[in-house]
């Protein structure tokens, strides 16, 4: 037995190495568990001497545990070297990365460093770059695994309990809810008086119980995060979230995560499919794109880094497990790599790979929650191709801004416009159509599944009307075409599908392409409002696209 | 009746030029509306799907009704926040005060304050006046124990929750600022000032102006609400609230349904 264990909490320090003889299992493991679940830890160390800084010298003493959360003292690697230390392998850790359980969530604590001092740390890994390739797909490679890489070694990991919050099993609420229930049918028996004042206190001394527990739940969880706060909150507010997500599958129910997973991949696909054979132009064929190249088509530095910081660092990490705060703060570092990365495919038009690939998560709409057709299928790209995305569509604003293809009607994806603004729109056009005596006939159209079904062709037959460059249309036709995705349930993963054409739900670049599409419209709406006059009820057809 | 038929080709047109792009319409999700006409149904034609025309429709979260009238909107906001007043009350003994508060801002005013220069000018005194307690009863669980000593106004001040009429006139400026920013609407923006009429719904606030100048800090805006400000008659603003309504109607078109 160890005694009087000395535990190290904290920080580690990434410039020393450390080496390890062998591994054990550790004889009291449950004890162990449980510190590491109160600490956030991953690993526990266990070592029998070590060198510590006592009053300005350095003295040896004896040290039982080592406790860390760093996460790349891997088992295989700690076999080969040989020191004096033995590892205690708590099988904790297994697929750290990717674990998002039901009450644990898992990710990098990236709160430790400050932007600055990771840059500079970070360039090591760029260094080796050959950012004078003329191939997309490789550069792409080696920019993701020289950031992988550099997580992988200098971030530690951790993981947070979420809280759950609802059952409250204290036994003696239990107690006291048990005695209420008995006082309450004694008092239905005999309706006296001294019985009800008998309930009355009973229920008030349970009141003030569950009071005091759910204080002491909320108050232990709400320390943990700030993830967990809010979930606690949302819990009590009634917003409930939960990720336990079972189904039915013709009279079967089915609850095993990569079995959803499956399920929800084949639903999605066909979903799409049968779509697809409805709709009509299915083969277009485009004619030569205009030559309008000129050198402002590429991207200066200053743009990516603006782009760069207009990525939502709170959004969800594609497959490449980039997380987006990461590549943001990172920008110093990352951006001459990008920027050829970025030019490269404008170039040659070719997205890499890697960027189409996108971890489709189920989210669900409403209604029935066991079917799968109450679930929306949202992507979640890779944050290099967000990067690029939102690079792309600041050059495009420049054309969405034209107020003579747009005219007042478009209100989503535009500067100075929102939701309450078209409100407003509609309002003072109904109400200004009734002042003369006109009726107003409005319907609203659901689009099933719009970003799934963007023909690339035709939407090009679009940009090419609109003017708009050839390398980006051409880098647009290349986006849209290709993709393949994987369900993703509860860290449970699907086969990889492909998608023949059309955009993702969750990209960046989906919204604003289908309001290109859109454009035409209203360009011709308006011309026929110049040449005729329709003089019955109508005058105007107006559209707003929303 | 002849124009009805008119808008129904027209509707069709439309709809076939959707199929022309590759999107198709999702039948059980589409409706329409005939604003202004109360009679027999209706039927249109979607793809082989006949629907006919609803009383209301929501669009981005906003129930628009035949009549233009708000109630139905109204009544969903009130629901929403009195099932929100009871949470906040089971949170009451679990948050610190700045927790609390935090969550009516992002909870209970996002809900109230959202598009509601549409509907807030329209509705009736009796929903005007059952939104405004929710709000107070909602402000008066916040002060917890002092909610007893003091009074509406002096709650308002200590905690620094914006009243209904705050809000109101908050929302109003931002929404008024969007449409000033933005060049093709402004035949729709003095519309807009004329019919929710900021003037003659706070006959004794006209201090808003300067208030919005902090706020938003564009002369642009203070000249052009100014002028209006300015059409007013300097004794209109001891008038009680319904005669000085009638008497703005006068002046400016509003839309009466």
């Amino acid at each position: 037995m160890i005694r009087d264990m000395e535990m190290l909490v904290g920080t580690p320090n990434f410039q020393q190495t450390i080496n390890f003889n062998s591994v054990q299992t550790c004889p009291f493991r449950t004890q162990f568990e449980s510190m590491m679940v109160n600490f956030n830890l991953d690993q526990i160390v266990l070592n029998n001497t070590r060198f510590r800084k006592v009053s300005d010298t350095m003295q040896s003493s004896l040290l039982d545990v080592v406790v860390t959360n760093v996460p790349f003292l891997k088992v295989d690697e700690i076999h080969q070297n040989c020191s004096d230390h033995i590892i205690l392998d708590i099988n904790h850790t297994k697929n750290l990365h990717r674990m998002v359980g039901r009450n644990q969530v898992t990710f990098n604590d990236w709160r430790w460093y400050s932007g600055l001092s990771m840059n500079n740390i970070f360039k090591q890994f760029f260094r080796g770059l050959n950012i004078h390739r003329n191939d997309p797909e490789i550069l792409n490679n080696q920019v993701v695994t020289a950031i992988c890489n550099g997580l992988n070694i200098l971030v530690p990991k951790r993981s947070v309990m979420l809280p759950n919050v609802d059952s409250v099993t204290n036994p003696s609420i239990q107690n006291l809810k048990n005695r209420k229930s008995r006082q309450f049918k004694k008092y239905k028996r005999t309706l006296a008086d001294e019985d009800f004042m008998l309930l009355k206190s009973i229920s008030k001394i349970l009141n003030v119980e569950i009071r005091k527990e759910r204080k002491r739940k909320f108050n232990f969880h709400s320390n943990q995060s700030v993830k967990a706060f809010w979930k606690s909150v949302n819990h009590l507010i009634g917003k409930k979230v939960d990720s336990n997500i079972s189904l039915k599958m013709g009279n079967e129910m089915i609850s095993d995560s990569q079995k959803i997973s499956e399920y929800f991949s084949e639903f999605f696909t066909e979903k799409v499919a049968t779509l697809v054979d409805k709709s009509l132009p299915n083969n277009i064929v485009l004619g030569d794109l205009p030559h309008n190249e000129s050198d402002c088509d590429f991207f200066t530095e200053s743009e990516i880094r603006s782009a760069l910081q207009q990525i939502k660092s709170t959004k969800a990490q594609g497959h490449d497990e980039i997380p987006s705060n990461v590549l943001k703060d990172l920008s110093q570092s990352v951006i001459r790599p990008l920027t050829r990365l970025f030019n490269l495919v404008i170039e040659t038009g070719i997205i890499p790979k890697g960027w189409k690939v996108s971890r489709i998560v189920p989210v669900f709409k409403s209604g029935d929650k066991t079917l799968v057709s109450n679930y929306r299928p949202v992507s979640n790209i890779s944050s290099i191709s967000k990067a690029f995305e939102k690079a792309l569509i600041s050059k495009l604003q420049k054309y969405l801004d034209h107020d003579i293809l747009f005219g007042s009607h478009q209100h989503s994806y535009r500067l100075h416009t929102s939701t309450t603004t078209a409100c407003v729109v509609i309002q003072d056009y109904v109400a200004s159509e009734l002042d003369k005596n006109r009726l107003v006939l409005m319907y609203s159209a659901d689009l099933s599944s719009a970003f799934d079904l963007l023909i690339p062709n035709l939407l090009a037959q679009r940009l090419v009307e609109l003017n708009i460059p050839s390398r980006w249309i051409k880098c647009i036709q290349n986006y849209l075409t290709d993709r393949s995705g994987f369900v993703d349930v509860n860290g449970e993963v699907s086969t990889l599908k492909m998608i023949p054409f059309g955009c993702v739900q969750g990209s960046v670049l989906g919204p604003t392409l289908v309001s290109f599409l859109f454009t035409l419209r209203v360009h011709l709406m308006l011309a026929t409002q110049m040449t005729h006059t329709l003089e019955s009820a109508v005058r105007k057809i107006t559209s707003w696209h929303l | 009746m002849a124009s009805l038929n008119d808008l129904k080709e027209i509707a069709k047109s439309h709809i076939e030029w959707l199929n022309g792009l590759g999107m198709v319409i999702n039948k059980k999700k589409t409706e329409f509306i005939i604003f202004g006409y109360s009679g027999m149904k209706v039927d249109l034609d979607f793809g082989g799907e006949k629907i006919s025309n609803s009383d209301n429709i929501k669009i981005l979260g906003v129930q628009f009704q035949a009549n233009l009238k708000w109630s139905s909107h109204v009544n969903k906001v009130i629901k929403k926040m009195s099932s929100l007043s009871y949470s906040l009350r089971v949170l009451n003994c679990l948050l610190n005060r700045k927790q609390h508060k935090n969550i009516i801002n992002s909870h209970v005013i996002s809900q109230l304050s959202y598009a509601l220069p549409i509907w807030g000018a329209n509705i009736s005194h009796d929903e005007n006046r059952r939104l405004s307690s929710l709000m107070l009863k909602i402000v008066r669980l916040h002060c917890r124990d002092f909610s007893n000593i003091l009074s509406d106004r002096e709650i308002c001040e200590l905690t620094s929750i914006r009243s209904l009429t705050s809000i109101r006139t908050l929302a109003d400026c931002n929404l008024l600022h969007k449409f000033i920013k933005f060049p093709m609407n402004s035949e729709i923006t003095l519309r807009l000032i004329q019919q929710t009429s900021f003037s003659a719904r706070y006959p004794n606030r006209l201090n808003f102006f300067d208030f919005s100048y902090k706020k938003i800090g564009r002369t642009s805006f203070i000249n052009r609400t100014k002028k209006i400000a300015e059409r007013i008659p300097f004794e209109w603003l001891n008038l009680s609230m319904t005669t000085f309504k009638k008497k703005m109607k006068e002046i400016t078109p509003i839309y009466i349904p």
